[in-house]
């Protein structure tokens, strides 16, 4: 993704007087692609905020460990990946009931949200994209959205290519039939 | 027009969420001072934890040394360990003329003091031995 930099980026971050700019610097690239890569997960900007800062702490916590084996935006997307599973683990209850168990409560809360503008049609995709159980949800976000190869969603999720494109296409299906539904 | 594919033609790249204005431009200073509040509440917690533990260790250091300067303050003579010891302590504190002197100042007769076996009878002897 950004080779060059990210040598610059670990270099400056090994060396204690240029740490700060370093991770500066990796903030300044990777801030936008995690922080949607959260966001579309959770959906909720103050949540989406509060699971990057965590991401970012831990990243600042480790990056001095990280093996330069792996890409240094598939170690970053892990980490948040992690991070929002955990997050949507423990808010489980909480969020099914009020992002997908009632279509009305979900629709009244994406219209109602400041950081949302889209039309009925987005809504609907989006619910669609909600309903689909965590794992599969990120696997539809990270290949539709994000345009990830199968083979980089693997090493972020340490799944095998095959299971991913199976859960993949699942998804597909299950958003596709929703749509038909609501159209 | 359900499918995914002809979906993603109008929606795809039209995201319709938003984040909020001047947030990602303020994002490294924010999270540079979340580090830096996080990194000192988490040096604080753990001085927290264990100044309790590092005030009783403290006392007890303190008690134990007063204890034993008290202790080496009253103790300041060594008893000799064994006879051995006493003797020679003995050797050293008094010389043979010391011994002489005394003797003559307190004009003590030896001759007189020593005890012979003829002195006693064969009962007394006998008796001496059984006890």
């Amino acid at each position: 993704m950004h080779k060059e930099k990210d040598a610059e980026i670990l270099y400056k971050i090994k060396e204690p007087s240029l740490k700060e700019e370093g991770f500066r610097l990796l903030m300044s690239i990777y801030k936008k692609p995690l922080y949607w890569h959260v966001r579309k997960m959770v959906m909720n900007h103050e949540d989406t905020n509060d699971i990057l800062q965590n991401s970012f702490l831990k990243i600042w916590k480790n990056i001095e460990h990280f093996r330069e084996d792996a890409a240094l935006y598939t170690w970053l997307y892990r980490i948040t990946t992690n991070e929002t599973l955990s997050f949507l683990k423990s808010k489980s209850l909480k969020y099914t009931r009020m992002l997908t168990d009632n279509s009305q409560t979900f629709e009244e809360v994406l219209k109602a949200d400041p950081y949302f503008d889209g039309s009925d049609i987005e809504i609907k995709l989006r619910k669609a994209v909600l309903n689909l159980p965590d794992k599969q949800r990120l696997i539809f976000n990270m290949k539709y959205f994000d345009e990830l190869k199968f083979k980089e969603i693997s090493e972020i999720l340490n799944t095998s290519v095959g299971s991913l494109k199976a859960s993949y296409h699942i998804a597909v299906k299950k958003i596709e039939s929703e749509m038909k539904e609501n159209l | 027009m359900t499918k995914i594919k002809n979906i993603s033609s109008n929606y795809k790249d039209n995201n319709p969420l938003k984040a909020p204005d001047g947030y990602f431009e303020a994002f490294e200073d924010h999270m540079m001072n979340f580090i830096h509040t996080q990194e000192q509440s988490s040096t604080q917690k753990i001085i927290n934890l264990i100044k309790p533990w590092l005030t009783l260790a403290a006392i007890f250091i303190a008690i134990t040394l007063t204890f034993q300067f008290i202790k080496k303050d009253e103790n300041s003579y060594e008893y000799p360990n064994n006879i051995d010891q006493l003797y020679s302590d003995l050797e050293y504190e008094l010389s043979e003329d010391d011994i002489i002197e005394f003797i003559i100042e307190e004009n003590l007769n030896l001759e007189e003091s020593e005890l012979e076996l003829s002195d006693f009878s064969d009962e007394e002897i006998d008796e001496l031995i059984m006890f």
